[in-house]
């Protein structure tokens, strides 16, 4: 019986090992986290700046914005570069307590930023449909990054966080109304896109495990 | 490790005897069933082999697997959805008293306990089955595989602190869960 039992693990055994190893074989050599890290951090920054490309030539994103509102667009681009590396690096959980800070201040940043607004004849959803529009192509980006090791909700959330903050600098740029818009139309926008992001990377399946 | 990460046969090999019996045990009592453990234990040395890339030095390796494979478990209870209508595997505790001398803890040194005994092998086991989901991981990495704290904290991805916290909760739990089942 305990004969049986033992042969019965050491093939378990034997069966896991080949697996490996032939991964191994197949794989043998893979990039490192920071080299993930900073193709994703990257590609991000790039599709940002194609946006606000995009946006000028459309006449959508105004740039004369850019001088009023520096805080709130410098702390948004450093929490998408910072949020997706804090999501993707291994431990570091200082970092992502920072980078949560970081985006809550920038979240009021962009409140304070604003008075009662422009009248503007633009329709208010117009504003959450086209913030979630400029997001996928991050979303889609960071959910991908995710997919590499098993995620946590906080570093789900941070990658999230990082996806809408895309939409925000183009929010920041094109949008002149007031702070109860913003409150509702982006800062609301963007966390329901974070939370999508949460939602989504649970009920993937991840390609490794790892931490 | 580093001849590993470089993708070097030999040190996966050697790294695989050393990790792989203390890892299937493991996972055995984690998921209470032979086979899942198995296909997890293969899942496991997958995620060792992609996701070689993400070693830190600082994790330690074997703490590191330890929290793959514990990642691992815990997905695929959530997705069985069956945590708790498991029929318990009283091999795999038998198992852990061959792997594994009892030591530090009063609990585990108590003149009636013995794992050689089929019956309080089961009683602990379920006794374990009753504790929250992170104190039974932090005792069952702690006293049954023999992990230190540093190392249940990486494994867990919490602070040792915290780890402390879960396990001793999960001992005074289990030695009020064991006192009733003594008594009785």
């Amino acid at each position: 019986m305990k004969d049986d039992e033992q042969s019965v693990r050491s093939a378990a055994l034997e069966r896991a090992r080949a697996s490996a190893l032939a991964e191994l074989e197949r794989v043998p050599r893979v990039p490192s986290w920071q080299r993930d890290a900073t193709v994703a951090v990257l590609l991000l920054l790039g599709w940002t700046v194609m946006v606000m490309g995009a946006g000028t030539w459309l006449s959508i994103v105004e740039l004369d914005r850019l001088k009023g509102r520096w805080l709130s667009l410098v702390l948004l681009t450093v929490v998408q570069a910072l949020g997706i590396l804090a999501a993707v690096a291994p431990g570091k959980p200082m970092l992502r307590k920072v980078v949560a800070l970081l985006s809550v201040t920038a979240a009021i940043a962009i409140l304070a930023g604003r008075g009662s607004g422009l009248a503007t004849t633009t329709p208010a959803l117009a504003c959450s449909t086209s913030h979630l529009a400029v997001d996928l192509v991050p979303l889609g980006l960071v959910l991908i990054a995710l997919r590499r090791f098993s995620g946590t909700l906080g570093r789900s959330l941070l990658a999230g966080v990082a996806a809408a903050a895309t939409g925000a600098i183009a929010g920041e740029l094109s949008c002149g109304r007031g702070w109860s818009h913003v409150l509702v139309h982006h800062v609301g926008t963007g966390l329901a896109l974070a939370l999508g992001c949460v939602l989504l990377a649970r009920l993937r399946q991840p390609e490794t495990f790892a931490p | 490790m580093t001849r590993f990460c470089n993708g070097d046969e030999k040190a996966f090999s050697a790294l695989y005897d050393r990790h792989a019996p203390q890892l299937e045990v493991f996972l055995r009592r984690f998921v209470r069933d032979r086979a899942l453990a198995e296909d997890l234990l293969q899942t496991t040395f997958l995620s060792f082999v992609r996701a070689r890339g993400r070693y830190v030095a600082t994790a330690g390796v074997r703490a590191w697997l330890y929290a793959i494979a514990a990642n691992a478990g815990r997905d695929a209870l959530r997705r069985r959805g069956a945590r708790r209508e498991d029929p318990f595997d009283a091999d795999s505790l038998y198992l852990a008293s061959n792997t594994r001398a009892a030591d530090d803890s009063s609990l585990w040194s108590s003149p009636s306990f013995s794992m050689s005994d089929p019956n309080l092998a089961r009683a602990v086991g379920e006794a374990l089955q009753q504790l929250p989901a992170d104190q039974r991981e932090a005792v069952l990495l702690h006293k049954l595989q023999g992990l230190s704290f540093p190392e249940v904290a990486t494994a867990l991805g919490t602070s040792v602190g915290a780890a402390k916290v879960r396990a001793h909760r999960g001992y005074q739990r289990l030695r009020v869960l064991l006192a009733a089942w003594e008594s009785a």
